[in-house]
């Protein structure tokens, strides 16, 4: 059993073999680590990480289509649930759930015209006037046609 | 591209926590802040973003990969970092070939807007013509319209075609370009850079070479008569000077200039 520490400095006691599917943990595991603090990951995105790994962990057939749908529901979080998994799984080399966050982080961007993106991403435009009108005139054919959508998600 | 890290470190310089210490001063990255609609000072920046995670320019490649190009595009003109990951040279390739499943793309256009456009009008198919065709019995062959081909091969008449070598046709069906292999081509007659399909084998080499030729001996004729107008001389003295400058204009003007001068102070003019 290995001692994960969250930056909330909340203790979860999960089995070794669950969590090997994290690179990080599995190199300090060999390295004969039982308690790992983890300074970057706060409590709410630890129980959800682990709670990704226990699902995964047991990969027969049969479980597959269970394993297609939890995923499926897994992605359905706001997108701040979602940076912050994608912050953790970088940080903890879990490469299976990132290859699932990244296309569901894209759907949002997806089909939107840029400044609802900087508004669902909350991202300030930082271009000056005249770079912003280069921009948008280097992109222009982007911004026309009628399948953009103009409305926030 | 080079580890992101370099830019990481000076974009969170503001931020500056490393997150183990001083967790209590630093508002919790993932927390939710209002942001004002209307564009006032209370929306926040990058820097401040909720999403730190997309500081990290590998990340934000990982996500922008998915998009397709008009996506990527928009993507562009969101703020400094997008526009500089979305203009990622593979990553514009990649969304330029993905939606008609083309296999690759062979050549470098001369700007990078070329890439930022896949509609179909960018891509061609090359005819090369034979004996018994006509512009109307191509049009039916790749189910064309005759003003279509007329148009992308800046054709005046139909009789034009025995002049050329090869004819582009615009495509119709999509289908022709999945797991093919485009040749980006500057087509003297279109006029303009065309991702060109070749239906049997590859661009012949040998035209290709021909019409290279043909386009710098046209040039190197257009150089030769300007220097000869601006040197005062005849056909054969700009074509020396132009040989023995190595194509050079510029220089080919200055060692005419020195040569004159010369002869004039060796009082031969």
């Amino acid at each position: 059993m290995i001692t994960l520490q969250s930056s909330d400095k909340d203790v979860f006691e999960i089995e070794q073999s669950i969590l090997i599917q994290s690179g990080t943990i599995k190199n300090m595991v060999e390295d004969d680590f039982t308690f790992i603090p983890l300074p970057s990951v706060d409590t709410e995105t630890l129980i959800k990480i682990i709670e990704y790994m226990k699902k995964h962990a047991d990969k027969t057939d049969s479980k597959e289509k269970n394993i297609k749908e939890f995923d499926k529901d897994f992605m359905k979080k706001t997108l701040n649930e979602l940076f912050a998994l994608v912050f953790a799984a970088n940080y903890l080399h879990i490469s299976s759930l990132l290859e699932l966050l990244y296309p569901s982080i894209a759907d949002r961007i997806k089909d939107k015209i840029t400044e609802a993106i900087r508004q669902i991403f909350s991202i300030r435009c930082d271009f000056t006037p005249e770079e912003e009108r280069r921009i948008i005139m280097d992109n222009k054919w982007a911004h026309e046609g009628t399948e953009i959508e103009g409305t926030l998600d | 591209m080079g580890c992101c890290c370099d830019d990481d470190e000076q974009l969170l310089q503001p931020l500056n926590p490393p997150l183990i210490q001083n967790s209590d001063h630093i508002p919790p990255p993932y927390s939710t802040t209002t942001t004002d609609v209307h564009g006032g000072e209370a929306v926040i920046s990058p820097m401040n973003s909720n999403f730190s995670a997309l500081i990290c320019h590998d990340t934000l490649r990982a996500i922008l990969q998915k998009l397709s190009l008009p996506d990527l595009a928009r993507a562009a003109c969101v703020c400094r970092i997008w526009n500089f990951v979305a203009s990622d040279r593979e990553l514009q390739t990649k969304a330029f070939k993905d939606p008609w499943k083309i296999k690759d793309v062979v050549g470098d256009p001369s700007s990078g807007s070329f890439w930022r456009d896949n509609s179909l009008s960018k891509f061609a198919i090359s005819h090369r013509i034979v004996r018994g065709d006509s512009v109307a019995s191509l049009a039916v062959k790749y189910s064309v319209h005759v003003m279509d081909i007329k148009r992308l091969n800046n054709m005046m008449s139909d009789h034009g075609i025995y002049s050329r070598d090869r004819l582009l046709i615009p495509v119709s069906n999509p289908d022709c370009l999945i797991n093919g292999t485009c040749y980006i081509e500057l087509d003297i007659y279109a006029k303009r850079e065309v991702a060109v399909l070749y239906l049997e084998g590859g661009p012949n080499p040998k035209l290709t070479t021909m019409l290279n030729r043909l386009t710098s001996e046209r040039n190197r004729k257009r150089v030769i008569e300007s220097l000869r107008r601006s040197m005062q001389v005849d056909c054969e003295t700009a074509q020396y000077y132009f040989a023995a400058s190595d194509g050079d204009p510029r220089s080919a003007f200055s060692q005419f200039s020195e040569d004159l001068r010369w002869e004039r102070e060796a009082g031969l003019t």
